[in-house]
């Protein structure tokens, strides 16, 4: 994969992307006979431009983020996930840029490329920790007039905000052609509940302290997380964002290599 | 709703309930603080189910105080009774007080079996009614002269308990008393909280002296209440209880009966060797004249010839019997009748004394060859007779066994002072003080003492040095102070006031004989003063109103004071033996009466015997021939006889003729005798026992008849068995809640 990567700028290209249905104006050439010949539907191709892929990492650094049960906090697997991305693209001789936001921007490394721009997103990365409020959405609809360049935008975050803002921001980014990959970070304690004894929840990011009999609500949070997270991954895709939900209990090497063949298969398939 | 419980102490336990509150508050501190970031969502899941979470925690939390409250208030056992609305849910359990009937009236036989033998199979029925696994209660009541109370016991155990109780008690009944104990038990249990709703049954035969006191008049039949078994009653009635009575007395009102009423001993007494007449009375209680009835006399165990009398209806007679009792001592005697229907009172016993003759002393200080002129002359004369009858064996009758001795004698130390019951000192003058000693100690070991004066004496206060004291442990009643003597003898003095009430005395307080003392004539005597604890029996008629006659208890024993002469020297009483002789004779036996212990008793009296010698071994033998050693230490009495242990009267409640046997001695008879109204078979109408009480009520069974009382017996109303119930089924309720909230809660998708 050296050197090419795939741009989501569809045209006249040696590699065939998908096929659309025949619009009145399209080039005759590009009528894919063999399926008209088969189902009589008139259709066209479209092919991949190569072109240079630009990276933008997005790490969630609020408060939230700093929770963690299994050794790691999400915020650790975040930036190591980031870290990862950073590292195969500018690999590539590829451009990739950082922002650490809480509920603003926190750190900004301008997309480069080379040695220094990798050295500058990992020491982005270890500096930073995890603090202050979530605000995804809003954070999203301030970067996106400030990307000047179109890509790949890999979100690290749990996501833990209002769908809805959220989403506002990923179809910002859709709208002006971005790519938006939504990598969602939670502990493995979140997701499960499985805490035994009367606990006093002490809310971070300011949201309050609870004294609970975790197994009198633990089917009722279960359902409200797994619905939450449910609607965030259904409504990215309906706006054909690709979204990984990831635990921080799971190798992150192996989480990473799976969404890439997944989206290299998919590339190749045309779907 | 909840009268009260029979444990109420117990009651505070279901402040425990409170116990499960205390965790589940305490619980709420115990949270272990954990940092969340998905707080959104919990804040989300805890809005959704806070209300249903509260209440299924709040709705176990109460189970399990329910759980806790009805345990404890199970075990206190709440009772509930009348209008309470929990009335139905009380326990049908049963407690009934039995309260039988053991007078020896119903050993009276009515055709086949006795009135007891019925009074115990009802008993029997009425147990047979009673529901050991209900939990039904019974309690026993023995009637008698005491009641015999057994405690609580379920019916198995109170049938066992009448089994063995085979025959009536030989005692009359005392229903007060056996009411009384019936109302202490139930005014104890009411202290205690416990319910009311228990059962009285009197089982009796109706017995008209048990009931009513009978105080006839001629205007009324008698027939009132005791007072005493109507504040019995009153008790009883204020615990909201009845007595039901049931009768199960012979068909008769008047049931006839002939009965050994008393044996007495006519005239002055037995005497060893001397016929006496002994009275047997006989009533009869039925209303037909009996004829020819036949009594027997038994004296020691020999029979004497039986004699027959005529028994007039609802009267008595007596047959009298001569009776001869060869040697001194305590002898039994039985009457017995030909057997009735009634057995118990058909034979009577009683213990008699014939006591040893008296051991007299007689110390004459001027003694002379002829009577006349012995200062003892006279005084032996009446204490010996010179013709005497000669008694069985050609020994003395005479109750009295006399020594004479000198003064003089009474020194020596082998003197018989020990062995006298009277020591007379005759003129005698002053005595050396190792003698007065020894006549102290015998005085007051119980001997009597009696001092006459005479011209021996000299002059009286020398005479006096030893035997008056001014501090009153001296032998002489009074002081001595001087002798008078009239001018000549044709004045005298007389007896101008004496003591009738005193037995020596009694005689003369008959107008016939009175003028004997009062104008017997007195030419000399010695004035004494009395001491303060002296009683003067008789006076002079001088200015002084001088003693003639003074007596002071001394120990065990007494003194009696003759300020004269004991002869004719200085008054003329020996010359008249009208007054002479009574005198003497009731001066001697007053003085010399030894102790004598009553041998008769009651059912059920103790007693503890004295005897003469000291009683190794000792048995008590009852009249079925059963033996008890008696246990324990006797103890020597001031007059040398012997204290046995308490005979206790639990070991002599059978009529009869008991008998201590020790070893080397011969056996002490004791009588133990029926109470002569329980033979009195008359039964009080139910209307008449219904008229004492509103509390009683009579009822008449029937042979086989179930209960008989038409309503329903009054139950317990206990309710724990359900709070029991109700507690189980709180922590099974409480258990599966928990269970399936916990399973609902680890079950999660």
């Amino acid at each position: 994969m050296a050197g090419v990567h795939a741009s989501p700028q569809r045209g006249s290209s040696v590699e065939f992307a998908q096929h659309r249905a025949y619009a009145p104006g399209d080039e005759v050439r590009k009528v894919d006979w063999k399926v008209f010949a088969r189902s009589e539907r008139l259709v066209v191709k479209e092919y991949v431009e190569e072109t240079n892929l630009s990276l933008n990492l997005l790490v969630d650094a609020s408060e939230s983020m700093g929770f963690g049960s299994t050794g790691w906090t999400k915020f650790d697997y975040a930036r190591w996930g980031a870290a990862a991305l950073a590292h195969l693209v500018l690999g590539k001789r590829d451009t990739a840029g950082l922002v650490v936001f809480d509920d603003g921007i926190r750190a900004k490394v301008p997309p480069g490329n080379g040695a220094p721009q990798e050295a500058a997103i990992l020491r982005s990365l270890e500096e930073a920790t995890p603090g202050g409020p979530t605000a995804v959405g809003e954070v999203l609809r301030t970067l996106v007039p400030r990307i000047r360049r179109r890509g790949i935008t890999a979100v690290f975050s749990d996501f833990f905000d209002d769908i809805d803002s959220i989403l506002e921001g990923i179809k910002r980014l859709v709208h002006e052609g971005h790519e938006p990959i939504l990598f969602q970070v939670v502990d493995p304690l979140e997701t499960s509940f499985d805490l035994d004894a009367l606990v006093k929840l002490e809310g971070l990011e300011g949201a309050g302290n609870l004294k609970i009999d975790p197994k009198a609500i633990r089917e009722a949070y279960l359902e409200e997380i797994q619905a939450h997270t449910r609607e965030l991954a259904q409504r990215a895709r309906a706006l054909s964002v690709d979204f990984v939900h990831v635990a921080t209990n799971e190798p992150l090497d192996a989480v990473l290599a799976a969404y890439l063949s997944r989206r290299l298969a998919r590339a190749r398939s045309g779907g | 709703m909840i009268e009260g419980f029979l444990n109420p102490g117990l009651a505070i336990g279901a402040t425990l309930a409170a116990v499960p509150l205390v965790i589940h508050l305490l619980n709420r501190q115990r949270h272990r603080p954990q940092r969340w970031a998905a707080m959104r969502f919990v804040l989300a899941a805890y809005r959704k189910t806070r209300r249903r979470v509260q209440l299924e925690n709040l709705l176990l939390l109460l189970l399990r105080m329910l759980a806790v409250a009805a345990l404890a208030f199970a075990v206190a056992r709440p009772f509930a009774s009348g209008d309470s609305p929990l009335v139905g849910l009380q326990e049908e359990r049963r407690d009934l007080v039995l309260v039988v009937d053991g007078s020896a009236s119903t050993g009276l036989r009515a055709e086949v079996e006795s009135v007891f033998d019925r009074i115990r199979e009802r008993a029997g029925e009425l147990l047979e009614g009673l529901d050991d696994g209900r939990g039904d209660r019974v309690r026993l009541v023995l009637a008698g002269e005491r009641p015999r109370v057994f405690p609580w016991t379920d019916p198995a155990d109170a049938r066992s308990i009448l089994q063995s109780i085979e025959q009536p008690l030989d005692e009359a009944l005392d229903l007060a008393l056996a009411l009384g104990e019936v109302a202490t038990i139930f005014e104890e249990g009411a202290q205690r909280g416990a319910g009311g709703g228990a059962e009285i049954r009197l089982l009796t035969d109706l017995q008209e002296s048990a009931f009513l006191s009978i105080a006839p008049t001629e205007d009324s039949d008698g027939g009132e209440a005791p007072p005493a078994l109507a504040e019995q009653l009153a008790r009883i009635d204020a615990l909201d209880l009845s007595v039901l009575v049931e009768d199960l007395g012979p068909k008769e009102l008047t049931p006839p009966n002939l009965a050994v009423e008393s044996i007495l001993v006519l005239g002055e007494g037995p005497r060893a060797g001397t016929p006496f007449e002994v009275a047997v009375g006989v009533s009869n209680h039925g209303e037909r004249e009996l004829l020819a009835e036949r009594v027997a006399l038994q004296v020691g165990g020999e029979r004497l010839p039986s004699q027959r009398v005529d028994v007039p209806a609802r009267g008595k007679a007596e047959a009298v019997f001569t009776v001869t009792l060869e040697d001194p001592g305590y002898h039994d005697i039985v009457a017995t009748l030909e057997g009735d229907r009634l057995s118990v009172d058909d034979s009577r016993a009683r213990v008699v004394l014939a006591p040893p003759p008296l051991e007299v002393l007689v110390v004459n200080g001027a003694p002379a060859d002829r009577v006349e002129e012995d200062e003892a002359g006279y005084l032996l004369a009446v204490l010996e007779p010179p013709t005497d009858e000669l008694g069985v064996d050609g020994e003395s009758s005479s109750p009295f066994r006399v020594r004479t001795i000198t003064p003089a004698a009474l020194e020596a130390a082998d003197s018989p002072i020990e062995e006298a019951d009277l020591i007379v000192l005759a003129n005698v003058p002053a005595l050396p003080s190792a003698a007065v000693t020894r006549l102290e100690e015998r005085v007051a070991a119980g001997a009597g003492l009696l001092i006459t004066v005479g011209d021996r004496l000299g002059d009286p206060s020398s005479w006096s040095e030893d035997l008056f004291r001014a501090d009153g442990t001296g032998l002489l009643p009074g002081e001595p102070v001087r002798r008078v003597s009239a001018a000549d003898r044709t004045r005298y003095y007389r007896v101008s006031e004496f003591d009738e009430g005193h037995p020596a005395l009694a005689f003369f307080g008959d107008e016939r004989w009175r003028p004997l003392l009062s104008e017997a004539p007195f030419y000399d005597f010695v004035a004494f003063t009395p001491s303060p604890t002296a009683r003067v029996l008789a006076s002079f008629d001088d200015a002084a109103r001088s003693p003639f006659l003074m007596e002071r208890a001394y120990g065990d024993g007494k003194v009696t004071l003759w300020t004269s002469s004991l002869d004719r020297a200085w008054n003329r009483v020996p010359d008249s033996p009208g007054t002479f002789v009574p005198l003497v004779l009731e001066l001697v036996q007053d003085l010399g009466a030894r102790f004598q212990q009553e041998r008769n008793l009651a059912v059920g009296s103790g007693l503890e015997l004295v005897v003469d010698s000291f009683p190794r071994g000792a048995t008590l033998i009852s009249p079925s021939g059963a033996q008890r050693p008696i246990e324990g230490d006797s103890t020597e009495r001031p007059d040398r006889r012997w204290a046995l242990p308490m005979l206790d009267g639990s070991w002599m409640e059978s009529v009869g003729v008991y008998s201590v046997r020790t070893e080397g001695a011969r056996s002490e008879p004791l009588a133990v005798q029926l109470d002569a109204r329980e033979s009195d078979l008359a039964r009080a109408t139910a209307l008449e026992v219904e008229a004492i009480h509103p509390a009683l009520r009579v009822a008449t069974v029937a042979k086989g008849d179930g209960d008989a009382a038409p309503e329903a017996a009054p139950r317990q109303g206990e309710l724990w068995r359900w709070l029991a119930l109700a507690a189980l089924v709180f922590l099974v309720a409480e258990s599966l809640w928990g269970a399936w909230i916990g399973t609902r809660r680890r079950t999660t998708s």
